[in-house]
């Protein structure tokens, strides 16, 4: 530069300070200014977000626990079921003791009454305690009226004593049913004497129902408690052999750490490119995640958690070094040397990666899962170094935070070192889904980014 | 106001703060414009395409990297050579070394900014475009080669023509 030059910049800055043409004030012009700032604006779009979230979670829970609650009704079945077994079996204990208490008395008050006559000894084996009474004779006179018909002219009055003997137990079993149906454990718990006593008085009235129906009856009691013992098994075998231990530990936390390359799209002729002078290039980078997942059901679940990602740019310069010139035979020759320079920089980003994952194979020791989800970051930093205007070597810092959003694609290889943790290859892809922020032309705070690295996931 | 708290305002959206920077910086983005050939009518909307632009990516301004006067030329200077075209910059090719376009020589001490804004007003516009990068604005040959798409040596040649048309126009008594 010559002393023109100078002469000319002085000149030309001084022209700043003359007065600025009337159709260009300000009133006069449609300048764009920036919107007002919301300063949690980024919240509007992450709550609704989270809650959705939430709201997905609830809902396949309550599908997953609805399940659950079928299973245990099963298990409550089972147990009344059970419970009518257990039933049935003290019911034929007592019968049992019955019966036999039944044929005691029937020994004492035969031998009690060995020496009255036939009849009397025969109206005795239905005769109770409570039935020591002075209307004893009416009572057994009655009986022998009622059953004359149907007993006394086949069997004899040994033959009574018999029937009359089964109608007790028969009557017995119909309460048996009733309280099987009724699940009325008081009615076959309180058999007491007395009432024992009025089952055998009511036992005259069952004298005339046809011992067949009985018999027919105690088949379908017989059926009905075959038919329910291979139910109450069935469900007790499933829960035991079939519900998998994860089920009960659906939530899991995975850490991971591995390197990934960004590519930005718009780095030629940009604001920022030009004040940097260089274009710039990928380079290798890192990122480090934590994450919480729980599982939605068998195949599928979801994950939230937090990553911090180190995207990292190198800048290339050709930096001028010297120039020579030399004369040879009358031709003038310059010669230009240069050398180049890279420099590393690095952009910083918090990120919020949700994804909802889908077992795409599964077997006893390996998982391939694949997901799609979201990335909302925040960029925290963009520092390095550069040159300026006059290839001055300089430090740039942008320290404004911005917001983003990734749409992610990835691919997960898990080997399974046990039921409860696992370790994986985690292969994603993330591109940008809307920028919220965006730096019109100045810097592409969307990169498209490829991570590879490894993922320790752990149950609880 | 100090230009760091206009900025600081107008990135909350306040427009006061956007007049008073825009004043403050109008006249300069014009003379700009002019230096560049840019006609008053399309100027107008120059200039609100580059304070829009600059407006709306003020948070990618850093002060310690050079004064907001220079980040405005930069951007304003991108925005004036992506809208002029190619063709425009190439299309003349008389040779125009010595040719006087009619302005009176000046002594060194009468010669004032009206009189270089015409000479670089009448000066062809390619010629017009690199001298007013390389002399004006401070980029280097390899720079303005990379943004014209031309060679070094090319844009050398430029800047010594357009050097030469100018003096040959001003005043030779300041060479």
């Amino acid at each position: 530069m010559d002393k023109f030059d100078d002469k000319i910049n002085d000149l030309i800055n001084k022209d700043i300070n003359s007065a600025l043409p009337s159709e260009f004030q300000w009133e006069n012009m449609d300048i764009k200014m920036p919107p007002e700032k919301r300063r949690f604006g980024w919240l509007f779009y992450l709550i609704p977000l989270l809650l959705l979230l939430v709201f997905a979670t609830y809902y396949f829970d309550s599908i997953i626990s609805g399940s659950t609650t079928l299973e245990s009704k099963e298990n409550l079945l089972k147990k009344d079921r059970s419970k009518t077994i257990n039933k049935e079996i003290s019911l034929k204990e007592k019968e049992n003791l019955k019966e036999s208490n039944s044929f005691t008395t029937v020994l004492t008050e035969d031998s009690s009454s060995s020496s009255s006559s036939s009849s009397s000894s025969s109206s005795s084996s239905v005769k109770n305690v409570t039935q020591k009474t002075s209307d004893q004779s009416v009572v057994l006179n009655n009986k022998e009226k009622v059953k004359q018909p149907v007993v006394s002219n086949q069997l004899g009055n040994q033959k009574i004593f018999n029937v009359t003997q089964d109608e007790a137990i028969i009557s017995s079993e119909i309460k048996a049913v009733s309280i099987n149906t009724n699940q009325n454990e008081s009615l076959t718990n309180k058999v007491s004497p007395i009432q024992e006593s009025k089952l055998n008085a009511k036992s005259n009235a069952y004298a005339l129902i046809d011992i067949s129906a009985i018999e027919t009856l105690q088949a379908k009691l017989v059926n009905h408690t075959s038919r329910v013992k291979p139910l109450a098994q069935g469900p007790l075998y499933l829960v035991k052999d079939i519900a998998p231990l994860k089920i009960n530990k659906k939530s899991f936390y995975g850490i991971g750490a591995g390197t990934n390359l960004s590519y930005f799209r718009n780095n030629n002729f940009s604001e920022i490119s030009d004040s940097l002078q260089n274009p710039e290039s990928a380079a290798l980078g890192y990122y480090l995640s934590l994450e919480y997942g729980r599982d939605l059901n068998a195949n599928f679940n979801f994950t939230a958690g937090l990553k911090l990602n180190v995207l990292h740019r190198i800048f290339k310069q050709r930096q001028f070094i010297s120039s020579e010139t030399s004369v040879e035979s009358l031709v003038l020759t310059t010669t230009d040397s240069y050398r180049r320079v890279e420099w590393s920089n690095y952009l910083t980003t918090v990120s919020l990666p949700i994804g909802l994952n889908i077992k795409v194979l599964s077997t006893l020791k390996f998982e391939l899962e694949l997901g799609i989800g979201i990335e909302p970051y925040l960029m925290t930093s963009y520092s390095g170094k550069s040159l300026n205007s006059r290839s001055e070597i300089i430090d740039f810092e942008i320290t404004n935070s911005a917001f983003a959003i990734n749409k992610a694609l990835q691919l997960q290889a898990s080997y399974l070192l046990s039921q409860n943790s696992s370790f994986g290859l985690r292969i994603r892809y993330g591109d940008a889904l809307k920028k919220l922020n965006v730096i019109e032309e100045v810097i592409d705070l969307n990169p498209r980014t490829v991570e590879l690295g490894l993922v320790y996931v752990r149950r609880f | 106001m100090e230009t760091k708290l206009l900025i600081k305002g107008i990135q909350k959206g306040d427009r006061q703060c956007g007049k008073k920077l825009y004043e403050a910086y109008a006249m300069y983005v014009l003379s700009i414009c002019r230096r560049y050939h840019v006609d008053t009518e399309l100027a107008k909307d120059y200039m609100q395409d580059v304070f829009s632009k600059a407006f709306t990516s003020l948070h990618t301004y850093d002060s310690e990297k050079g004064e907001f006067k220079y980040w405005l030329r930069r951007i304003a200077i991108n925005h004036i050579l992506k809208k002029k075209s190619r063709k425009s910059l190439l299309e003349h090719s008389l040779d125009v070394d010595f040719i006087s376009v009619g302005v009176e020589p000046k002594s060194e001490s009468k010669m004032n900014v009206q009189d270089i804004m015409d000479v670089l007003k009448k000066m062809p516009e390619r010629y017009a475009v690199v001298f007013n990068l390389f002399v004006i604005d401070g980029y280097s040959s390899k720079e303005i080669g990379e943004k014209l798409s031309m060679q070094e040596g090319t844009v050398r040649s430029y800047v010594n023509r357009g050097r030469n048309w100018a003096k040959a126009n001003l005043k030779k008594a300041v060479i």
